[in-house]
């Protein structure tokens, strides 16, 4: 089994995705787990044809349950194919970007079932060349993830100067001098700047405290009289003022162009992606978007939408 | 109508209502790329895009327009709990 980790937003689905298109992992199954109850990141990952989604929880913590139902089921009906015929041979699951990797590899490992079918191969952790700084130095959770991986890919490296980048890829010798590290740009592998002596990021010491309350994912609904034009006003003047403790948004709204996918990353919004359409399944999860963040409680979103549409408080 | 210029006058409204409170004004005329911010005192800017809006806003009214804001979120006076 594969785990693919990273903070939220840091370029996993795109580049799993790209994995699976350029044929590696094409006998894995894959297995995506969500920390918000509405999955998006399946719609993007359509390319494998073996998928498994865990939504409904952070796999680390209060999906860990889960997590294991669905690998000791897997792992049944593994045992149900005779030797002769094809069996699974690998896993690869992209967990939440609120999950540390540690937990699940340690509940894999003292499961008197799991541990005799499942060896964790390799965690694999994405950092981001534009937010990885910050995130080890106010994220203890980013801190952890970058700490345990096997493998660290560092993604977006054409958001970010050489000079830079050098200065990351040191910090990151220093966190986890265990690691290899590769780059990638949207999810294909890109060379990384020589290091030549660059000075590795200064790093404070993250004590409970100091760092910010974890963020948590929060829904709001669109449909009815808010429509897509005032949630992307409400959006950008959100992310305007709160960048810095919305770490992530992401879902699928429904537009007369077609099924958007928006996706933010602090105070920086992608492009919505079109989407093709989907089965009657699917579009259950459409108009959901999923706000991950701090400073605020989950309610304060919806009524602050409402507010901007004109509409009385729910 | 075209529904690239109605979105854009939905957009203004939206705009309007939440510079209100900020004691700030939005206009779109619908002839030139971008949105009018104005303040009382007759300063007005153009911005090109949401982005620039909320730059705008902040530099004409004096600080930033937070969608968490009080004055967005509480509930009317007169459902809030006293005590």
């Amino acid at each position: 089994m594969t785990i693919l980790g990273g903070y939220l937003g840091s370029g996993k689905t795109t580049w799993l995705r790209h994995q699976l298109h350029a044929g590696e992992f094409a006998d894995a199954l894959v297995i995506v787990n969500e920390a918000a109850a509405t999955p998006v990141d399946d719609a993007l990952l359509q390319q494998s044809s073996v998928i498994e989604v865990l939504p409904g929880g952070c796999c680390c913590c209060e999906g860990l349950g889960a997590l294991l139902k669905l690998l000791s089921g897997i792992c049944d009906k593994r045992s149900r194919v005779s030797s002769s015929e094809m069996r699974l041979q690998r896993i690869v699951l992209e967990t939440s970007g609120l999950a540390d990797p540690a937990p699940i590899v340690e509940a894999i490992r003292s499961d008197k079932m799991l541990v005799h079918h499942i060896a964790v191969h390799e965690v694999i952790v994405v950092a981001d060349a534009l937010h990885a700084e910050s995130q080890l130095n106010t994220e203890p959770l980013g801190r952890r993830q970058l700490e345990i991986a096997d493998r660290l890919v560092i993604s977006k490296l054409d958001c970010s100067a050489d000079a830079e980048n050098a200065r990351l890829i040191a910090t990151l010798h220093q966190v986890n001098p265990g690691a290899a590290i590769s780059g990638s740009v949207r999810g294909s592998a890109w060379p990384l700047p020589p290091i030549d002596g660059a000075e590795p990021f200064p790093l404070v010491q993250l004590l409970g405290t100091s760092a910010k309350p974890p963020p948590f994912p929060a829904r709001i609904r669109l449909g009815g009289d808010i429509e897509w034009t005032i949630f992307s006003v409400w959006l950008s003047a959100l992310l305007h003022a709160r960048g810095d403790d919305v770490v992530r948004v992401k879902g699928v709204v429904r537009t007369e162009a077609g099924r958007l996918l928006v996706q933010a990353v602090r105070r920086i919004v992608q492009s919505p992606e079109i989407l093709p359409p989907q089965d009657e399944e699917h579009l259950r999860d459409d108009n959901t978007i999923v706000i991950i963040g701090r400073g605020y409680e989950a309610g304060d979103l919806t009524r602050s939408l409402r507010a901007f549409a004109g509409l009385p408080a729910p | 109508m075209t529904e690239r210029l109605r979105a854009r006058f939905r957009r203004a409204d939206v705009l309007r209502r939440v510079l209100r409170v900020y004691g700030l004004n939005a206009h779109d005329g619908g002839l030139i790329p971008g949105v009018q911010i104005s303040d009382n005192s007759g300063g007005q800017v153009i911005a090109r895009d949401l982005a620039d809006v909320w730059i705008i806003a902040e530099k004409l009214g004096g600080r930033v327009v937070d969608p968490l804001d009080p004055a967005f979120i509480s509930p009317p006076a007169g459902e809030r709990q006293l005590g």
